[in-house]
């Protein structure tokens, strides 16, 4: 209702001025235009006080000038703590490479349940995490673990998937976007924000869009109480490139 | 002389005597305008951002940027009991308990959405009719520039919420911040403080969104139209056009009072679909809110949060 009130009392004040206006004589009106351009003369002067200006402030003596550039420039070689706490992200290679998934660690769903042998359907999928508080550690965890039949699956090494379960990091390659979209016959996941497409069944090698580099695979195993764990960390950092990493 | 006409005679003079302004006066209200509607393009973007300096600065009295986890315990029983960060507690805190909080947000952001596309048609009215040439370059510049920063503004604004469209926001800012060449994992930890999503860069963006951009927009915003006044509008080519350089066909002094109906017309409209989403989405928060809040924390707190939601 407030909202209405305001609407309608602004809608007032915008209605007087234009009964206002149909009261008034509806005219042409002439405005001669003027040239912008200053007279010749009056450049000439300008030029003369600026470059009077400029002798008085000294620029043309090269000593005086390099001097005061040297003088300047001298601290700013000499050694000293990086500017802007940026000795804070000293070790940022570090901390990019790693996530928060430990050798052992269960996958918990985003309800807080670790999943088991046997949750999943063929063709289902679940967003899992590691059991970490910090959204620091959380944020570059997520996964997505994907189940198809054993034989669908064509990836070279057998070792860290376990019949026909998969994981891939579900942060996307390209910009870091949530890649959770998966579609079941043709083991296709897509990236909502710029449709980089992976092939779930090929290692999530990239077959269309802007990513440059498969999803990287988190390596699992099945624990002795039947509950999914990760084998370790990624074997690359995740997410998109930079400068500094090796693949 | 009637008494009224007296005081005014009184007034100006007096006004006068000081300040010298009866020039000024009489040249401003000579001004003529062009008549046709698209030369209110520009001044919907204007308005639009006074009304977005206003409600913003009485959302700013509620909104404290901040990422510690909170569980909400506020008025609105659906959500009472997640755990989340503050920022989107301080949002539900706005929408429910502050009066006249939720018409405020509503109206900063369509507000907000209308000051960008305003900013768009008026370009490409500016564009498609040539305004740009000479001797109007320079203001064409600037108001490349007015959109380039109205989209930083808007970026800014957007990832304060704290949901899921801010995290996502961040998120490929980080990455293309992280993706620069050389210097890229410096710049991205040096403005989010640490690895994404960061410590400080919700208190940077909040300080970047309520003072440093909407201040470097204002010069620029207040250069634009200067000039526009100065220069004097274009105007449509007439056949009978008498003489080229004078601003006459499809001008009047009528339009005098057009820009304080198309202001109020601007806050008008935002108010009242502010309120008419208001109202729809009163109605219906019971179903929307929590189906995207709820998920969001478990008790032993394994879930992903913002950042990581399942899409």
């Amino acid at each position: 209702m407030l909202g209405l009130f305001m609407a309608l009392a602004s809608f007032g004040i915008g209605r007087a001025p234009s009964v206002g206006q149909d009261l008034m004589v509806d005219e042409e009106a002439v405005q001669e235009r003027h040239p912008f351009g200053s007279p010749q003369d009056e450049r000439d002067a300008t030029g003369r006080a600026l470059k009077h200006g400029l002798d008085d402030a000294g620029i043309k003596r090269p000593p005086l000038l390099l001097g005061t550039l040297a003088l300047v420039a001298a601290p700013c070689a000499a050694p000293r703590p990086l500017p802007f706490g940026m000795g804070r992200s000293a070790n940022k290679e570090r901390v990019l490479a790693q996530t928060a998934w430990e050798a052992g660690m269960r996958l918990y769903r985003s309800n807080g349940t670790p999943v088991k042998v046997g949750d999943l359907q063929i063709g289902a999928v679940e967003s899992v995490f590691p059991d970490v508080e910090l959204p620091q550690l959380r944020a570059d965890s997520p996964v997505l673990l994907i189940r198809m039949r054993p034989e669908e699956l064509q990836v070279e090494q057998a070792d860290g998937i376990f019949e026909g379960h998969i994981a891939y990091s579900s942060i996307c390659t390209h910009l870091g976007c949530p890649v959770k979209l998966y579609e079941q016959q043709t083991h296709h996941l897509l990236c909502p924000c710029h449709q980089s497409t992976f092939d779930a069944s090929r290692g999530a090698e990239v077959i269309f869009g802007p990513a440059a580099r498969a999803l990287p695979q988190l390596a699992i195993s099945v624990d002795d109480e039947g509950y999914f764990v990760a084998q370790g960390d990624f074997a690359e950092p995740i997410g998109p490139s930079y400068w500094e990493r090796d693949s | 002389m009637t008494l009224t006409a007296k005081a005014a005679n009184g007034t100006g003079r007096w006004v006068d005597d000081r300040l010298g302004s009866s020039n000024f006066v009489r040249r401003s209200l000579n001004k003529v305008f062009p008549d046709h509607w698209s030369f209110m393009l520009g001044e919907i973007a204007l308005y639009t951002f006074i009304i977005l300096l206003l409600s913003g600065t009485y959302l700013a009295f509620f909104y404290t940027p901040s990422l510690t986890e909170v569980v909400y315990d506020g008025s609105y029983t659906p959500l009472v009991g997640v755990a989340d960060e503050r920022g989107l507690r301080l949002d539900a805190d706005i929408a429910f308990d502050v009066r006249g909080g939720l018409l405020m947000r509503q109206i900063h952001h369509w507000a907000a959405l209308l000051f960008m596309v305003s900013i768009v048609v008026h370009l490409m009215r500016v564009f498609f009719t040539g305004a740009f040439r000479k001797p109007r370059e320079l203001n064409w510049v600037i108001g490349v520039l007015l959109l380039i920063l109205g989209i930083l503004e808007g970026f800014a604004g957007y990832s304060l919420p704290d949901d899921l469209l801010s995290g996502t926001g961040l998120r490929i800012a980080w990455s293309i911040m992280l993706a620069v060449p050389v210097v890229g994992t410096w710049v991205a930890f040096l403005i989010f403080g640490s690895e994404y999503p960061g410590t400080d860069i919700l208190d940077r963006l909040y300080i970047a969104h309520v003072f440093i951009v909407p201040l470097i927009l204002l010069g620029p915003d207040h250069r634009h139209l200067m000039m526009i006044w100065y220069q004097k509008h274009t105007q449509f080519a007439v056949p009978a056009a008498p003489r080229p350089t004078s601003s006459a066909a499809g001008c009047t002094r009528r339009t005098r009072p057009r820009p304080v109906a198309s202001s109020s017309w601007c806050s008008a409209s935002s108010r009242a679909w502010a309120a008419w989403r208001r109202s729809t989405r009163c109605g219906s928060t019971a179903r929307t809110t929590p189906r995207r809040s709820a998920p969001a924390r478990s008790p032993t707190g394994t879930s992903a949060g913002w950042t990581a939601r399942p899409a």
